[in-house]
């Protein structure tokens, strides 16, 4: 009688494994070709360059996308836990400082693309280990019901002016593309410089809060006058129609803050040359051509590929002339200053 | 009686549990030992601002819930409310929203330009909107269902004639004071003890209101510093705090609090008086918890343009969650029931360390979990085959909600007498029968209970799931958190919406069919209470 | 008869289908014991239920000294109020209390000087013979001594009735002549009117003054015991 008891458990255990097989299988029911990319590029702008990519090769691309930075500890650190045995064979940021700790972890690989071929030798690894294409600028919103262009402060270290205490807001600096922005001005401008600065902004009652899409939305509703963000967040606004305009800080001084998405081959991944075809196809013009069309507003980096409305174009202004090695180089540090300085 | 087999799957359960739930945090932590000196990471200025937040936040979290879910579990369980079945579902819902998303609603209404901001016509809440208190009352309102739940159950279960041994000689409000509650209160207490780990577990909460404790530190080791062994350090004082906290709970609780015996039919009403301000604080409950978040969010939401839009594209990730959350939830219960099982059936010490390894292995944050497990699987040979898989998100599941189903699978399974079990096996059935047959139907509804919470946990799981999900569309949650990357607050709010609609739906058709036979079993009881006065 | 110690007028309860008192009718006078005696299931237990107000009549009335309790279909003066002490089948002794504290609780109610109800407590329990184990908890008794807390705990608040439902059911023989013993020790001693309930003779012959004996919901005898005879 125990027996057919058993029997009966052991069969329920067996229909649960079967289940979970099938589940498990569902992802391996898969074509011929395909690929493997992390993609911390938002998901609603980089899925149609992925979809558009399928559609042209046939080849399946499996996306892992990342969630905002505060909302996940993200991609970056799958692949770290990943690399004895990686499943991607592509990594695209929308960012260099994670690019950059990874290819100092050793988890990518050096590639150079054919289609690199005109993209400003400043944003191209000399090593090979990552290829920046489609930027967006970190910029000043401001709003212009409560602004007048005019008044607008045109340099980040504006910001620590006591006119605009209490209605500056940045997304919290340990985190995406506001980490790569401090880290860049703590590389340019040097640590005594930066730690004064912030410890002004603090003192002149800056809030920090949970993403660039925050900063802009308390910007649009006027509940700060000013916000330091990203393009595309501001773009998003100004379609929409709400009173929002930005600034490229510092285009006299330290250079604009231009921050490139880059492509990089992942070592060790389980289809090398899958992700190679890949990679040519995200520095093409054509995916410069769609992501500058989007609503994300890149800037493309080919000469001759027309850029996005609401946003200057990249030859018109002087951007940052920075180490992008340097800069990520400093994120642990200047990330344990700003947690000390701003109470993080 | 066949010993052995109930020593092999308690020992393949108790694997189980070992390899999913403690392997990986074993596995980090030796790693980040050996990589880090752990003396400069521990209680500096700054650990001990942490632990303090941290403690607070837990502490005022468990408080407050209980204080706002017991009274209603009470009045659930002693006052005849009208509609009580309803009335229990719509406030029991709050559970199934996203903690998140509530704290999203907290800022919209609180800015300084929020709701209430414009309908008090100045700006009365925006220095608490991000604020430790703040913190504390979403995550209440989030979690006082479980204190609401679990106190009417318990009170359930007390054994009708001690109340009415005690109305033949007090009042009814002090018969409540000094014998139900006190009856009551080792329930209680286990609820407040798992909302304190959720709360000090969570991260999307202290994250979005600005509220500096261990999750979002053990975060901000991950998310900017990309150091797993400095996480895992990190989160070493979390898990100690939780370690203390249940101990003393355990020591609080104590086993002579539980050998009340299963309930009777018959029970004294204890709070006639008190319909009319029961079913007003229950209204107010829900319209608080539930209302005012739903009712933000459809605002929102409703300002979007073509909602089609926002939800294409979602029916791969809804059927994936919904398949796997299933499969999770059962293979959770199906570890869990032997692991509860046992603990139920160990005394002394031996029992209240499983009860505090227990909470202690629920309080791991999730990124550990997941970074741990990557770690263990993805590895060359057998191993690695599962890895890439969808069973990862099981392994996922199981390791982050066994401990909490085996908790409520102990508490339900000390109700049923050893004495039955010895009967059955003097009858001559073999233990997995006796289990089969006698324990695992006495517990059903408990199973059922565990499974549901099992299931929401799991549909909502984020954390582990983004880190080990196959590549590819993966589950709900992460399609959600995905795309609201950039997104205007209405499509978030959309999406919020749809993520609760979605994991409501099973469990609507459950509740359902629940009340119905809860009610057929209580008119068994019933009858068989009138038949025993009858004598 | 409504000044006699319980009154109990035509008296009828229904459960769904089952009619567990069928136009009862019985009085009581002070100091009596009464014992009701019949088969299972014969509206034994419902009756002393009603008595205490754990339940309501559907039909009928009530009087506990002189004063209507309940009537038809409501209960006119809470359990706690009516001044009865109760000894359940099952004894349902609070478990997370002392055997003090399970006293306590009764006396906390009375409205007399914290001295006095100590003396209370301790009198009673030296009543029953268990006064050396104050502050243990129920589980800690062995089952004849759980039994004399249940009835200290009937008795401490001085009630003026006394309702036991089959108290020494779960008792063996000879514990259980033991306690039957003590009990009619008790009840001479206290002179208090008592209702008991039970299925066994020999409790009937030792404890009762009269017996009273129940079937299918009804009284169908009443007679008086050696025991009245010999008082007589």
């Amino acid at each position: 009688m125990a027996l057919s008891v058993q029997g009966r458990l052991g069969r329920h255990f067996a229909i649960l494994l079967a289940l979970s097989w099938v589940v498990g299988c569902q992802s391996s029911e898969r074509p011929e070709r395909m690929v493997t990319i992390y993609v911390s590029t938002d998901r609603v702008f980089s899925e149609p360059v992925l979809r558009e990519y399928e559609k042209r090769t046939g080849v399946r691309v499996n996306a892992v996308y990342d969630t905002e930075e505060t909302k996940s500890t993200g991609l970056a650190n799958r692949l770290l836990a990943e690399q004895a045995r990686p499943l991607a064979d592509v990594f695209w940021s929308n960012e260099p400082v994670r690019t950059l700790v990874l290819k100092a972890r050793g988890v990518l690989a050096p590639y150079r693309s054919p289609s690199a071929e005109g993209i400003p030798p400043a944003l191209v690894d000399p090593e090979g280990y990552w290829t920046g294409f489609s930027a967006r600028i970190r910029v000043i919103a401001y709003n212009t019901t409560l602004v007048k262009p005019e008044d607008a402060p045109h340099s980040v270290f504006d910001l620590a002016d006591p006119k605009w205490q209490g209605q500056v807001a940045m997304a919290d600096p340990r985190f995406g593309s506001t980490s790569f922005h401090v880290a860049a001005l703590y590389a340019m401008a040097g640590d005594e410089k930066m730690d004064d600065f912030f410890r002004r902004l603090k003192a002149n009652g800056v809030r920090i809060v949970d993403g660039n899409s925050v900063v802009r939305d308390l910007v649009a509703r006027g509940e700060v006058k000013v916000g330091l963000t990203d393009t595309d967040d501001v773009n998003v606004a100004i379609e929409d129609g709400q009173p929002v305009a930005m600034v490229l800080p510092d285009a006299t001084g330290l250079g604009v803050p231009v921050m490139p998405n880059m492509a990089s081959l992942v070592a060790n991944g389980p289809r090398p040359e899958e992700g190679r075809s890949l990679i040519d196809y995200l520095l093409s013009s054509d995916v410069e051509r769609q992501l500058a069309h989007s609503d994300a507003v890149q800037i493309p980096l080919h000469a001759g590929v027309p850029g996005p409305k609401n946003i200057p174009a990249i030859d018109s202004f002087e951007p940052m002339t920075l180490d992008f090695t340097r800069a990520a180089g400093r994120v642990e540090d200047v990330t344990g200053r700003l947690a000390g300085i701003l109470g993080l | 009686m066949n010993p052995s087999s109930r020593a092999v799957v308690v020992t393949l359960a108790v694997v189980v549990f070992a390899l999913c739930s403690l392997a990986p945090v074993a596995y980090l932590l030796a790693v980040a030992l050996a990589d880090l000196d752990p003396a400069g990471l521990w209680l500096d200025a700054r650990q001990r601002q942490l632990l303090w937040n941290t403690g607070l936040l837990g502490v005022g979290t468990a408080t407050l819930a209980t204080v706002i879910g017991a009274p209603l579990g009470v009045a659930l369980a002693h006052v005849t409310l009208p509609l009580r079945s309803f009335l229990r579902l719509a406030l029991a819902m709050p559970l199934l929203l996203p903690p998140y998303v509530v704290a999203l609603v907290w800022t919209y209404l609180c800015g300084g330009r929020g709701v209430i901001a414009s309908l008090a016509g100045r700006d009365v809440l925006s220095g608490w909107t991000y604020s430790l208190p703040a913190a504390i009352l979403v995550l209440s309102l989030v979690y006082y269902p479980l204190s609401m739940l679990v106190t009417e159950v318990a009170l359930r279960r007390i054994d009708g004639r001690l109340e009415e041994a005690a109305v033949v000689s007090a009042p009814p409000l002090l018969v409540l004071r000094r014998i139900t509650l006190p009856l009551a209160a080792p329930g209680v207490l286990a609820a407040a003890l798992v909302i304190f780990v959720l709360s000090v577990s969570e991260f999307g909460v202290p994250g979005l209101l600005r509220v500096r404790v261990y999750t979002t530190e053990v975060f901000t080791a991950f998310a900017a510093l990309y150091d797993s062994s400095r996480a895992m350090l990190l989160a070493v004082p979390l898990l100690l705090v939780c370690l203390i906290v249940a101990f003393v709970a355990v020591a609080l609780a104590g086993e002579r609090l539980v050998s009340t015996r299963r309930g009777h039919g018959t029970r004294p009403v204890l709070l006639e008086g008190w319909r009319v301000p029961a079913a007003v604080a229950a209204i107010l409950a829900v319209g608080l918890s539930l209302g005012v978040p739903l009712t933000v969010l459809v605002r929102e939401a409703l300002s979007v343009g073509s909602l089609s839009a926002v939800v294409e594209g979602s029916g791969r990730a809804i059927s994936n969650s919904l398949v796997l959350a299933a499969i999770g939830a059962t293979a959770v219960v199906a570890v869990a029931l032997w692991l509860g099982y046992a603990r139920a059936r160990s005394s002394g010490c031996l029992g209240r360390l499983a009860d505090v390894l227990f909470v202690v292995a629920f309080a791991v944050p999730s990124t550990i979990v997941g970074v741990g497990l990557i770690g263990i699987w993805n590895r060359p040979g057998l191993v690695g085959t599962v890895y890439g898989t969808d069973v990862m998100l099981i392994l996922g599941y199981l390791a982050r909600f066994v401990p909490v189903a085996a908790l409520a699978i102990a508490a339900v399974t000390r109700y049923v007498p050893v004495s039955q079990e010895e009967a059955a096996a003097v009858g001559g059935a073999g233990w997995l029968r006796t289990m089969t047959r006698i324990v695992v139907p006495q517990i059903r509804l408990g199973l059922l209970t565990a499974w549901i919470i099992a299931f929401v946990l799991a549909f909502g799981e984020l954390g582990v799931s983004i880190l080990v999900a196959p590549p590819g569309e993966a589950t709900l949650p992460i399609r959600i958190y995905t795309i609201i990357a950039n997104t205007p607050p209405s499509h978030v709010a959309v999406l919020a919406l749809l993520q609760t609609a979605v994991v409501l739906s099973p469990l609507a058709v459950l509740a359902l069919a629940l009340p119905l036979r809860a009610s057929a079993g209580a008119r068994r009881v019933s009858t068989a209470a009138g038949a025993r006065e009858a004598r | 008869m409504r000044s006699s110690a319980v009154a109990v007028r035509n008296v009828t309860k229904r459960f769904a289908s089952h009619q567990a008192l069928d136009s009862v009718t019985l009085d009581v006078t002070a100091s009596e014991s009464v014992v009701i005696f019949g088969p299972s299931g014969c509206g034994k237990t419902t009756l002393l239920r009603l008595l205490g107000g754990l339940d309501v009549p559907d039909d009928g009335e009530i009087w506990l000294g002189g004063v209507q309790v309940a009537g038809p279909g409501r209960s006119l003066l809470p359990p706690y109020r009516r001044r009865i002490g109760f000894v359940f089948q099952d004894l349902a002794l609070w478990p997370h209390l002392t055997v003090s504290g399970n006293l306590e609780f009764v006396v906390d109610t009375l409205k007399v000087p914290r001295s006095e109800r100590h003396r209370r407590i301790d009198d009673a329990l030296r009543l029953v013979r268990i006064d050396g184990f104050a502050a243990r908890y129920p589980h800690e008794l062995s089952g004849g001594e759980q039994q004399r807390l249940a009835l200290a705990r009937a008795l401490v608040g001085s009630p003026r009735l006394l309702l036991l439902d089959e108290p020494l059911s779960s008792l063996d023989a000879e514990l259980r002549a033991a306690m039957r013993t003590e009990l009619a020790r008790l009840q001479k001693a206290l002179a208090l009117t008592t209702i008991y309930v039970t299925h066994d003779r020999e409790d009937a012959a030792v404890l009762a003054d009269r017996v009273i004996e129940m079937r299918a919901g009804r009284v169908v005898t009443a007679t008086g015991t050696a025991r009245t005879e010999g008082r007589a």
